[in-house]
């Protein structure tokens, strides 16, 4: 197949390329309905087992353990040396070779020119309008800039990122750079979409586990979700500020429960 | 201010809350005026719909005068009467920009919560739980009205309330559901469900030109209405098998087109209904299909099934063998209520419809509850509940 050149093109590629993947390459093995069942069954076996002050009752603890945890991380050690998968491939997380990390992917289409939205995006110091947790980013030249986020608990995380390529209306891609608590790089690529469409929008992050082995990517994995939400909610709101001129919110709208 | 807030089964209170205020630049404050009560409410009363809050606040179908503007609105000004239409739309996304507005990309904050139930998230909407948004309703004194520059409309003061109160929702509603059955000159349509919606769908169908509409229901009131203000023919389904009496009322066609006007929650007295029912009950399954599949079963081959009706979840043993060997053709979706608006208001203004004729209840935003109740209950003769804050 010749090098992919549209999103389109590449969306067929990667489709072609997850089918050729080999099925324990896969983290995530077990199916959505199966880690709820996990869960349930998993804890009400770990709650009776503890009720019961023998040896019996510890194993069923134990093995109550073992399913919640399979349901919460949706990993099963059994099916992964059985080979079997029983949750769906997802385009948009998967890992990165040699358990190096996450590799996260979304587009997005937006109705408004490429040009307009690369502007926009090419400014970092914009980053707060759109991205929740980003407190501030200030450009500290040669390309490079200093950002602050602000965490759930009261968390400041400090990072310095650079601009690593930078195509006018059409390609944007960064990475961290120095002490980083978490080592990443990324890319916004825009491409116009369909007639009368807009844009489409598409963002790839690269998440570099820093912890060793089989534990790192475990906590990778848990951890991931929340980057890979995190960059859908980015995406949203992007969409939303250059088409409505507002990110839409009820952040502070009254309600019964602020009552007087 | 004064809010009616949710707070769980058959649980609806009117508390003192905050008023509301200007968050976002596009945002404005209405006071209300005149609110309703709707049927799709009743799914929230009856704890049908996911993702609700205690202390959220309802309503839906409100109208008012502006008070406060952000400073992204240039086409209101303090003083203005407005009808607020209950979906909240940007106005500048695709699905906006296509008329679509109860699917515009932009006004849900939660649309990652949507999103994992539907798949996509379509537009926020007063009062309707987070899975739609979570934003504060109408039934109060006061509301904060996103996007305000698209929205509202003003209307005249010619026309009282109750005149027009019901453009925010139920009479594009009724219209949209009428205007998807693609209505040709003689076209028979059958209505399932007389409520405010079905009378609104009944006369929106004559309205488009249909030659008959037959209308069903087993609430005497509500059958008497369709018939006397609305002009349809009118049977009452209990017991009966609705199918074979549309088949002989319209020499063994069939209806060309069927609305559903009932949606989640309709009855039935047959083995299946009651299964359907103790399922929900049960919540093992979340909607009741029972209209649906007659309306599958009675429509004419190549005929079109209308959905007005609110759907939340999944649905049990539709016959969608008989709907493919009929070809039919299925139209539903929340309505595009911004895109009615201005043709419906002017249908008024001429006097082609006065949608007041529906109300039967009268009563203020404190007795809300009691609104509620008979509501839901039919008692009174209740068809519609205004609530004056």
């Amino acid at each position: 197949m010749a090098v992919p050149q549209t999103t389109a093109e590449r969306g067929i590629q990667d489709t072609y390329n997850l089918q050729q993947e080999e099925l324990k390459g896969g983290y995530i093995n077990v199916g959505e309905i199966e880690r709820v069942l996990s869960v349930l069954g998993g804890g009400v076996l770990t709650l009776s087992g503890l009720q019961r002050f023998s040896l019996k009752g510890i194993a069923l603890a134990i093995l109550g353990g073992g399913l919640v945890y399979r349901g919460v991380t949706g990993h099963s050690n059994l099916y992964q040396k059985l080979e079997i998968m029983t949750s769906e491939k997802t385009p948009t997380i998967s890992k990165l070779p040699g358990n190096q990390g996450i590799k996260i992917q979304r587009s997005m289409t937006i109705n408004r020119a490429p040009e307009a939205l690369y502007n926009f995006w090419h400014d970092v110091e914009k980053a707060p309008l759109y991205m929740k947790h980003i407190a501030s980013v200030k450009t500290t030249g040669n390309n490079r800039s200093h950002w602050v986020a602000k965490l759930p608990m009261d968390t400041i995380v400090e990072w310095d990122s650079e601009m690593t390529q930078d195509e006018p209306n059409t390609l944007i891609a960064w990475q961290t750079i120095g002490k980083s608590p978490i080592a990443s790089a990324g890319s916004v690529r825009f491409e116009s979409a369909p007639t009368g469409r807009g844009t489409v929008v598409t963002l790839e992050l690269e998440y570099y586990q820093q912890l060793g082995g089989e534990l790192g990517v475990a906590v990778g994995r848990l951890f991931g979700r929340f980057p890979e939400h995190e960059a859908l909610e980015n995406l949203h709101h992007f969409k939303a500020l250059m088409e409505a001129g507002e990110v839409s919110t009820i952040e502070g709208q009254t309600s019964g429960r602020s009552k007087k | 201010m004064r809010a009616l807030c949710w707070y769980g089964i058959n649980d609806v209170r009117v508390e003192t809350v905050p008023d509301p205020e200007i968050i976002n630049p596009r945002d404005a404050i209405v006071k209300i005026t005149s609110t309703a009560i709707c049927g799709s409410d009743l799914h929230l009363y009856d704890g049908y719909i996911p993702t609700m809050e205690p202390g959220d606040i309802l309503g839906h179908e409100f109208m008012g005068e502006v008070v406060e503007v952000g400073k992204g609105v240039q086409n209101l000004k303090k003083g203005d009467r407005v009808v607020v239409p209950f979906p909240i739309s940007c106005g500048h996304c695709y699905f906006c920009e296509q008329g679509q507005w109860s699917l515009c990309d932009n006004s849900n904050p939660d649309a990652w919560l949507a999103e994992g139930m539907y798949g996509y998230s379509a537009a926020g909407l007063y009062g309707y739980s987070h899975i739609y948004g979570g934003y504060a309703g109408g039934q109060a004194q006061y509301a904060r009205v996103p996007f305000a520059d698209v929205g509202p409309i003003k209307v005249p003061d010619s026309l009282t309330d109750d005149q027009v109160l019901f453009l925010s929702d139920i009479f594009p509603t009724g219209y949209q559901a009428a205007d998807n059955c693609n209505i040709k000159p003689g076209d028979t349509v059958a209505v399932w469900g007389c409520g405010p919606v079905g009378q609104f769908a009944i006369k929106s169908a004559y309205l488009l030109g249909a030659e008959r509409v037959i209308a069903m229901d087993e609430v005497p009131e509500r059958l008497r209405m369709a018939h006397e203000q609305a002009g349809a023919e009118v049977f009452k389904y209990e017991g009966l098998d609705v199918v074979e009496m549309l088949k002989q009322m319209t020499g063994g066609r069939g209806p060309d087109a069927c609305i559903d006007a009932v949606g989640l929650e309709s009855h039935g007295t047959s083995f299946m209904a009651f299964n359907d029912m103790v399922k929900q009950r049960m919540r093992l399954s979340t909607d009741r299909p029972h209209v649906l599949r007659q309306a599958i079963q009675a429509c004419r081959k190549g005929g079109t099934v209308s959905l007005a009706g609110v759907y939340g979840g999944f649905l049990d043993k539709i016959p969608f063998g008989a709907a493919f060997a009929k070809g039919l053709t299925f139209k539903m979706g929340q309505t595009h209520v911004q895109r009615y608006l201005a043709p419906l208001l002017e249908r008024i203004e001429r006097g082609e419809i006065d949608p007041s004729y529906i109300i039967t209840h009268h009563m203020s935003l404190e007795e809300a509850p009691h609104g509620y109740d008979i509501f839901k209950h039919k008692e009174d003769d209740c068809i519609k509940v205004v609530l004056k804050p």
